[in-house]
């Protein structure tokens, strides 16, 4: 059976599909059409993951949307009519195209998929995330949190899955939302919310928490982890533009930062303050869910779930023993979600499939790779997978800057080494080569480790052999091996570590273990493979353009490797 | 559609295609100035919960009993 997932119009549309409870394939529509947070329907990569799976559009049994678009509706009716007349901007904006578009989605997807008489699923879109998280996590039986922006209604959910049912059994609303919390601080940085939450997060180990006292006014916290805003202080429920009024600026003194200018102590500050406070509701609402249901285990998704820090702190000081999140925690791993909530929910299949890792897009030869070169008259070096293998690691060692493209592309917002920068993170002026020969990122934003799973504790404070492949968590670096990988420690003496297992990456596995056996040190610098604003690059073709208009010292593409240094000039 | 890519169609369409949005502007700013605040009157229901109190924030969902196909086909 072919079960088609479907999330879109709002941010990172997304397609996965489920055959016979396995996912076969799933991906971002961004990375086709090359617009980076795409909300529009994603006709490609539907395309995609019914060539991935064999099959034609006939051969869909169930299409499932990921979320009510008409109860979403009645909560915009809401906001607006209840917070008149501040609202009258956004309804202007707003009414008429949900009037147009939106609440006629069924006809929409149908046409959109060219299968007029087909049935639409629509899930609830906290269910949605709940699925994507509990339904192909390893666990039996656990507590699962829904931490997002906002769905429908629902902002954050809180329940338990027991083998292919799941039951949230309580929520918070709208507007009351940890994720609009986070968006509130982004915009108040002067950086872009739904994109650039990122950054807050990079930015906080530079601040101090000067300001939590203000941020405890923002929020109410009960022991039970429910919580609220205090709504005087924002506009997200009457503006789909601002997120905050200026009560908000006055409570800390300033008026919001203009984008692109000088980052001061002050927005560190912000930053540390504002992470602090989300971090204290989310591990509190952790902590109460532990003493509700009493379940080792939890289960996390929604885009608050990508934060790593928090993460890592709900692992350390709750009571959970294990924790998995969906490591497409944010509204594209809702279309995942949707289709599994339908195989294994509604129609009651067991759950036979565990999520073990997020390579789950398109895949593209050797020989295609080759022949992008080829067309493109770019000198190259075909190898054996040994040689190949050597030949990388040998330009890690260099400290080259290398465009890792392999196999099938990540799933979800993180490169793991199909489409990634790599480089070596034993020099200290890595970082800085990095963002001015490729990212040409902010200084503050750390650059990830990727790591042996079995040698991750030697090098982090973590347990031996503990999985963590999505860089959803940031142990410290231990402290005595800190100056050996210093482009990968953050300020604060933290990581975002992804564990590499043979199982899930051979051959991205061999070549850090290559880079280890000659380096004493078996990790590597892990970043997308992308310049700064362009979504990460899918096809040969993608990587080839990116590595030519870039600094990238190295590419090693398929199992051909080109060295920038051997093109003529007039090629780059 | 070939009669309406004819020039005169084009034309036709260029002129009554902004009156129609300025139209839909127009109606939905009275909607909104006139209609939409009898609405807003019902205050006494709190729909946004911007006077959420009490020992919990929590609101219980409601146990989905009916989980099968033809519920969800419903987008509500
Ligand atoms: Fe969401």
């Amino acid at each position: 059976m072919n079960i088609l997932g479907i999330s879109c119009y709002y941010h990172d549309a997304a397609a996965a599909l489920v055959q016979d409870g396995t996912l076969v394939a799933a991906a971002e529509e961004e990375r086709f059409n090359r617009k980076k947070h795409d909300p529009g329907f994603p006709k490609l990569a539907i395309d995609y993951c019914l060539a991935e799976g064999g099959i034609t559009r006939e051969q869909i049994d169930h299409v499932v949307f990921y979320e009510k678009p008409f109860v979403k509706f009645d909560r915009i009716l809401n906001m607006y009519t209840f917070t008149w007349p501040h609202s009258m901007v956004s309804f202007l904006k707003a009414i008429p195209l949900w009037l147009k578009d939106r609440l006629w989605m069924r006809t929409d997807i149908q046409k959109s998929l060219e299968m007029p008489d087909k049935e639409i699923l629509f899930a609830e879109h906290h269910m949605s995330h709940a699925a994507s998280a509990f339904l192909v996590s390893p666990y039996e039986k656990a507590a699962i949190l829904t931490l997002d922006g906002v769905g429908e209604w629902t902002t954050t959910g809180r329940g338990y899955g027991d083998g292919n049912q799941i039951h949230l059994e309580e929520q918070i609303s709208f507007p009351h939302s940890i994720g609009l919390l986070y968006s509130a601080i982004t915009s108040y940085l002067g950086f872009r919310v739904n994109d650039a939450e990122w950054k807050v997060m990079g930015l906080a180990p530079y601040g101090e928490p000067k300001y939590v006292d203000q941020f405890a006014e923002l929020v109410d916290m009960k022991p039970d982890g429910s919580f609220r805003l205090n709504m005087k202080y924002f506009a997200h429920h009457w503006s789909s533009k601002r997120m905050f009024n200026r009560r908000f600026e006055r409570l800390f003194g300033r008026p919001q930062r203009l984008p692109e200018s000088e980052l001061e102590d002050f927005h560190r500050d912000i930053a540390h303050s504002g992470q602090k406070i989300v971090e204290r509701i989310i591990v509190n609402l952790a902590r109460a869910t532990h003493e509700k249901y009493g379940l080792d285990d939890l289960c996390i998704a929604g885009g608050v779930g990508l934060n790593s820090v928090a993460n890592w702190r709900i692992l350390k000081e709750t009571p959970f023993k294990r924790v998995w999140i969906q490591p497409a925690a944010g509204d594209s791993g809702g279309a995942v979600g949707a289709a599994f909530f339908v195989w294994n929910t509604l129609l009651g299949n067991p759950r036979t499939y565990e999520m073990r890792h997020a390579y789950l897009g398109p895949e593209y030869s050797n020989d295609e790779c080759e022949a992008v070169l080829k067309a493109r008259n770019i000198p190259y070096e075909k190898h054996d997978r040994d040689a190949l293998v050597k030949e990388s690691a040998k330009h890690v060692a260099d400290s080259k800057v290398i465009g890792w493209y392999q196999g099938r592309m990540e799933f979800g917002p993180r490169a793991l080494g199909s489409r990634s920068i790599i480089a070596n993170p034993m020099n200290p002026e890595m970082k800085d080569i990095i963002n001015a020969k490729v990212k040409f990122r902010e200084k503050f934003r750390p650059f990830a480790p990727a790591v042996l799973l079995e040698r991750a504790h030697e090098f982090f404070e973590m347990d031996e052999g503990l999985e963590l492949p999505y860089m959803l968590m940031v142990p410290k670096v231990r402290a005595e091996v800190r100056d050996k990988i210093p482009a990968v420690t953050h300020e604060d003496g933290t990581g975002r570590v992804q564990t590499v297992t043979r199982r899930d990456n051979a051959l991205y596995y061999d070549m850090i273990e290559e880079f280890g056996k000659h380096s004493g040190v078996p990790v590597v610098v892990n970043t997308s493979f992308n310049v700064r604003g362009e979504p990460i690059v899918n096809t040969p073709e993608n990587a080839l353009n990116c590595f030519l208009k870039t600094g990238m010292d190295v590419l090693v593409l398929g199992n051909c490797i080109v060295d920038k240094s051997r093109i003529e000039g007039d090629l780059v | 559609m070939p009669e309406y890519k004819s020039k005169f169609m084009r034309r036709w369409m260029a002129i009554v295609r902004p009156i129609g949005v300025f139209q839909t502007y127009l109606i939905m700013t009275v909607v909104y100035v006139l209609i939409v605040p009898f609405f807003s009157l019902k205050r006494i229901v709190d729909p946004l919960r911007l006077r959420l109190r009490g020992d919990t924030y929590w609101e219980p969902r409601k146990k989905q009993e009916d989980l099968t196909l033809e519920r969800y086909y419903k987008p509500f």
